[in-house]
């Protein structure tokens, strides 16, 4: 009672009341923006966070990452292309009901799911993130690599593309964070006398380029000017009528459920979660031969489900510092700059910050149904944008973004080189959010195994002599097995 | 052994990695200590990994029947020519302020990008980047840089 006392006191400020308003409406109209996506959406809003309050930075990013999921979800259902890849099965769905002239209607489906979905995982937030911190009190060195190693594992197993492609692009962002001072030794490494480099590289710098500008890049290198159809009858906001949700309660919570299981799996990400719901949904449903038609189901499938990895994602990052997904790795690391450190010491050191990072989450979850509700016609409008102004505004941006991180003018250049960088990892169909992951738990990573082997003598089997950290090894190393034992499988049939 | 594009890719991160492996052992790491490994031990781990994978990517390629098409579509000049004016950008930032800079960058970006309203899109630039600056000067109390002859502009 008293966190709570506490939290709403630092809530309320006009900072941080703004914060919510524009955040939750920026993160829903980037998230409309086809290709734009939560972490660009989350890179491009932290300059303007370092120097707010904490508290204000945190409830701006936390509002962008909630909406940005169902943002992407309204040009899903208005142009045929989901806004951010989360959406994908949304447009199955939706769009063909915008066709029939209910765009009104698909609009409050999804609004109302992708609302539930939200406070859904959120109240699972509130009873495992503190559960889960409290049990990583158990954790050593030794299990605190096996769990990383598990994470990135994970982060691969479902990088969209190969598998390979994903573990490359994890192991780069780890190789990524050891450039610069050993935090051990305080010996220099890889920074070949250049001075920026022995103090690392600024993952903010790395996140613009990667996310931001390579996205820049590669959209002008494709683009193509074509009229975007959004003539529909009714576009705005209607919801079903009770009786139309209440045979649909069942589909709902089950969306919401497999959403925030997944998302609590390290390193997964909404898009798994919505095409798993949908094909489950569409399995168990009475109206399974509507789906793809413009049945309701499907959009609460697919919308329910990627909201709720937003609070499923955070229980690792908030719980243990692992990030759930390339968006909690940007909100790790804006966390870490604002000096809160997730984990048990967050729990017993700012308790009534935990309990605020809830709050924020259950007023954006709800502010996003109205804005969904009220802005549905200003979306439109947003869509007809055109593409090179868009993209020149993200350009200056971005420009901004990695001057401000230090103040420093080379990770500009930095920011430039990654981005670069990021269109040659594009064309490879080498995946951006595994670098990012890798980068942000890189130090931990080594940090980890070498106080392991410091305390063990160099003895690097006593890590198997720990009992939490052997299953970790045993689940990561079934799931780095699988994939080729299906393979040597389908090759023999 | 045949060529494709996502094949070179692979092969020229392997290179680079090896590159960045060989380094390491040039450098000054000092002596471990109480039990500890080498400051380089796990970089190098990271990097024998990476070589591995990229090495794999680069056998799989072969049996990829969309690796030869990956840069389909692509204009390249326009690519090249982006990629200048952004870089081009993030330099003269330093040099004449980031108004002065980013102006005209977002000009001639949006009308090499495809865009050819230069009314809306000289008033849409100078909009955004005055406000930006306006934004960051006097509410975010971050100073963008600032051109030698105007001041804080």
């Amino acid at each position: 009672m008293e966190n709570l006392a506490a939290a709403v006191s630092q809530l309320a400020s006009v900072e941080v009341l703004l914060a919510i308003l524009i955040g939750t409406t920026f993160g829903t109209i980037v998230g409309a923006l086809p290709g734009m996506g939560t972490v660009l959406a989350l890179v491009v809003a932290l300059p303007f966070t370092y120097s707010m309050s904490s508290i204000a930075a945190i409830t701006l990013l936390l509002c962008i990452y909630a909406s940005s999921v169902y943002g992407g979800s309204i040009s899903a259902i208005l142009i045929n292309t989901p806004g951010t890849p989360q959406s994908a099965a949304t447009v199955l769905d939706g769009y063909p009901m915008a066709q029939r002239g209910e765009a009104n209607l698909a609009l409050g489906w999804c609004t109302a799911a992708s609302t539930f979905g939200g406070l859904f995982s959120l109240v699972i937030l509130i009873i495992a993130a503190p559960q889960l911190a409290r049990f990583s009190l158990r954790f050593g060195p030794a299990e605190t690599f096996a769990l990383i190693l598990f994470a990135l594992t994970c982060i691969a197993w479902v990088s969209r593309g190969s598998m390979l492609k994903g573990l490359l692009a994890g192991v780069i962002g780890l190789f990524l964070a050891m450039i610069g001072t050993d935090n051990m030794t305080g010996m220099p490494r890889f920074d070949y006398g250049v001075g920026v480099l022995s103090g690392g590289l600024a993952l903010i710098s790395l996140l613009i380029g990667l996310f931001a500008l390579s996205e820049v890049f590669m959209r002008a290198a494709k683009y193509v000017p074509e009229k975007r159809e959004s003539k529909f009858a009714n576009v705005g906001f209607r919801l079903a009528p009770w009786r139309e949700w209440r045979i649909r309660i069942k589909a709902l919570v089950q969306s919401s459920l497999i959403g925030t299981l997944i998302g609590i799996l390290p390193g997964t990400g909404a898009t798994a979660a919505t095409f798993v719901s949908y094909a489950e949904v569409r399995r168990t449903s009475r109206r399974a031969e509507n789906f793809g038609k413009g049945e309701p189901d499907g959009i609460i499938a697919s919308e329910a489900s990627n909201n709720a990895v937003t609070g499923g994602a955070l229980v690792p990052t908030l719980a243990l510092g692992i990030p759930g997904d390339g968006g909690t790795a940007v909100m790790l690391g804006a966390l870490l700059i604002h000096g809160i450190i997730p984990g048990v010491q967050l729990l017993n050191n700012s308790p009534e910050v935990l309990t605020g990072i809830f709050i924020v989450l259950a007023i954006a979850n709800v502010l996003m149904f109205v804005v969904g509700a009220l802005g549905a016609q200003v979306f439109t409008r947003v869509l007809r944008m055109p593409e090179p102004l868009l993209m020149g505004m993200v350009l200056v941006m971005s420009l901004v973004g990695a001057y401000t991180v230090r103040g420093n003018p080379l990770d500009v250049l930095v920011a430039v080189i990654a981005g670069v960088a990021g269109v040659f990892m594009r064309f490879l169909g080498v995946p951006m959010a595994p670098i990012v992951i890798g980068m942000a738990l890189g130090l931990n990573f080594e940090e980890s195994l070498r106080q392991g082997l410091m305390f063990s003598g160099g003895d690097f089997l006593s890590f198997f002599q720990q009992p939490i950290a052997l299953v970790l090894f045993i689940i990561t190393a079934v799931i780095i097995a699988w994939p080729i034992v299906k393979a040597f499988r389908a090759r023999k049939k | 052994m045949s060529m494709n594009p996502v094949r070179i890719g692979a092969l020229a991160l392997f290179l680079i990695a090896a590159l960045l492996f060989a380094s390491s052992f040039a450098m000054n790491v000092g002596e471990p200590m109480f039990g500890d490994v080498s400051t380089v031990f796990v970089p190098r781990i990271f990097l024998i990994a990476w070589m591995v994978l990229a090495a794999l990517i680069a056998i799989v390629a072969g049996r990829d029947r969309e690796a030869g098409s990956i840069f389909a579509g692509v204009a390249w000049r326009r690519l090249w020519i982006i990629i200048a004016i952004v870089a081009v950008a993030a330099v003269a930032m330093m040099e004449i302020g980031f108004v002065f800079a980013c102006l005209p960058a977002f000009i001639v970006f949006v009308t090499v990008f495809g865009y050819r309203r230069y009314g809306v899109t000289i008033v849409v630039g100078a909009l955004f980047v005055f406000a930006l600056w306006a934004l960051f000067l006097e509410v975010f109390r971050l100073p963008l840089p600032i051109s030698p002859w105007f001041g804080t502009l």
